[in-house]
């Protein structure tokens, strides 16, 4: 385990927060053990003065005193009496308290007011204090003298180091147990989040189809699973780029084969007639051109997927867009003798969008209208207005798109029947660059098709210039 | 092999704890220590128990809606 681990870092926050709690509740608990204490004594012995005091009968007559020095001994106390003029009468011979000397002020005063006396008394001569406790003693209801205890507070003070020492093992074990759970807690919370940190190394080093298995549904479990799908996508990705690849090359050798098949019959002189050479010569145009088509659309597309594309926003109605795609097409059109019916009848709507890229997705569509449809048919466009958004439709009546293959049609290179789309100049990439650019402008494409009947694509787009732009 | 001292470990810090408390518990009573002894460890043990068995109980109901 590193010292910079997170299941460290988890241990010791719960340490110090179990200490923060601790701390405190020790230092509190000390304290009132110790007043506790204290205070008994200190309860203690007024009781054993106010009581002894009161056998008391005359000051003066010290013979008079019962027990004196029988009690000190039994309750390891020292007591002294003193009478009114501060003198020490009798005394169990303790400190400085002796027979004959004089109390101080401190002492004197409290008792001569029928008071209690209670002081904590430092004397130089030993190591550890001592409490003085006194009460008056009362003849003929008057205050005759006083009575002073003397204890020495030793024995508290060594039960209250016994009692802290025992608190500290207590806190030493209550910190051990506390130790012992926090393994366990750290490692458990922090288990979900090391095992992303190996998931991720090992998506990193390629093995993308690493799974986490943390069921929790909070943010933890949602990053696990937020990872097994950036695996799953990164997986998704590679393979297609892998199929890209695959279909580029192949795509471009085609064309290339041929040209470069034709070029060396020719270059070999192996043409018979004048004829003949102009039909080779015809190929390799063709090709030639294919070949740059394909180019400009790979190029469009990387640059669309990367989102390296500039548009041009514009108020502009979408009837010119439709008549001047119609135009563009009309020679491909009367190749076929295929009619492009342009319902002119409705009120165009003002959109905000860019003119050459719309056109772009009108021309590609109507292309494929053309392409995949028998010669002398036609093919109609007309839009819907709708609150929010205009919808454009492209119909034609021509082979449709067989159902197997209509959730892939807007893959790159995806072509029904391969051999017709090559032969009428299909690339495979218009639908797929029309379906990026719809989305570019905010927009929506769909199709409807009947195999045999012909097709019908939809494209819809916001009239709302914000929501155009947002997109 | 590592996994073993994982719990080992923990366990170890978790019964001294207990015997730090369980001693601490008993050592002012002069009278009948050994069943003082037995009586704070099992106390010390349930007072344990019933907390670690509110955590687990919380993970669990987690677990449970979890599951829904
Ligand atoms: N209007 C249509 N009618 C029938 N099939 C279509 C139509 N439009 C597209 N397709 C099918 O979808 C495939 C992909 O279209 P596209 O990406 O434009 O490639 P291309 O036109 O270069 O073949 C086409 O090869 C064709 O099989
Ligand atoms: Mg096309």
């Amino acid at each position: 385990m590193k010292f910079n681990s997170i299941t460290v870092k988890l241990g010791v926050t719960i340490m110090v927060l179990f200490l923060v709690v601790l701390f405190p509740l020790v230092y509190t608990i000390d304290q009132m053990f110790t007043a506790f204490y204290i205070n008994q004594k200190q309860e203690q012995l007024e009781n054993f003065a106010s009581k002894y005091s009161t056998t008391i009968t005359s000051v003066e007559d010290v013979n008079s005193y019962h027990m004196f020095e029988m009690l000190s001994e039994l309750m390891d106390t020292e007591l002294f009496v003193f009478n009114m003029d501060g003198e020490i009468l009798k005394s169990t011979g303790v400190l400085n308290f002796t027979e004959g000397t004089n109390v101080t002020k401190e002492i004197y005063n409290p008792i001569a007011q029928n008071g209690t006396l209670g002081i904590e008394y430092k004397a130089a001569s030993e190591s550890h204090d001592f409490f003085l406790s006194g009460k008056p003693i009362m003849v003929n209801g008057k205050v005759g003298g006083g009575l002073v205890i003397v204890s020495s507070m030793e024995d508290v003070d060594e039960s209250i180091e016994q009692v802290r020492l025992w608190l500290l093992i207590s806190v030493i074990g209550a910190l051990f147990i506390a130790i012992g759970f926090t393994f366990f807690v750290s490692k458990k919370l922090s288990n979900p989040l090391l095992q992303m940190e190996q998931a991720t190394r090992e998506i990193a080093k390629g093995k993308l189809k690493t799974k986490l298995m943390i069921p929790t549904k909070d943010e933890v479990g949602s990053l696990a699973t937020a990872i097994t799908d950036l695996g799953r996508e990164l997986e998704e990705y590679r393979t297609n780029r892998r199929e890209f690849f695959a279909n580029i090359s192949h795509e471009l050798r085609t064309p290339i084969s041929y040209i470069k098949g034709y070029s060396e019959v020719l270059t070999n002189g192996l043409v018979s007639n004048e004829e003949e050479r102009n039909q080779y010569l015809t190929i390799i145009t063709e090709e030639a051109k294919r070949l740059t088509t394909l180019i400009n659309d790979l190029f469009e597309l990387a640059k669309m997927e990367e989102g390296k594309i500039d548009l041009n926003y514009e108020w502009l109605d979408i009837g010119d867009a439709l008549n001047s795609s119609a135009k563009k097409v009309s020679l491909k059109a009367a190749e076929k003798k295929i009619e492009v019916r342009l319902n002119t009848a409705s009120d165009y709507p003002l959109l905000y969008t860019d003119g050459v890229r719309l056109e772009q997705i009108i021309i590609n569509l109507i292309e494929n209208a053309i392409r995949y449809s028998p010669p002398e048919s036609r093919v109609e466009i007309y839009t819907k207005t709708h609150k929010q958004r205009v919808e454009v439709f492209i119909q034609d009546f021509g082979m449709g798109i067989p159902e197997e293959d209509a959730p892939f049609i807007f893959e790159r290179f995806y072509r029904v029947e391969k051999s017709r789309s090559r032969a009428s100049g299909g690339t495979g990439l218009g639908l797929a660059i029309v379906k990026n650019l719809v989305q570019l402008l905010g927009g929506e494409i769909k199709f409807e098709s009947t195999q045999g009947k012909g097709t019908l694509f939809k494209i819809a787009f916001p009239t709302n210039q914000k929501v155009s732009e947002d997109k | 092999m590592k996994k073993i001292i994982n719990v080992v470990i923990p366990l170890f810090f978790i019964l001294m704890g207990i015997g730090c408390l369980t001693l601490s518990s008993t050592v002012f009573h002069s009278h009948n220590a050994l069943h003082e002894l037995f009586e704070s460890f099992i106390g010390i043990c349930i007072f344990l128990a019933v907390s670690v068995a509110l955590g687990v109980l919380y993970i669990w109901v987690n677990k449970k809606k979890n599951q829904n």
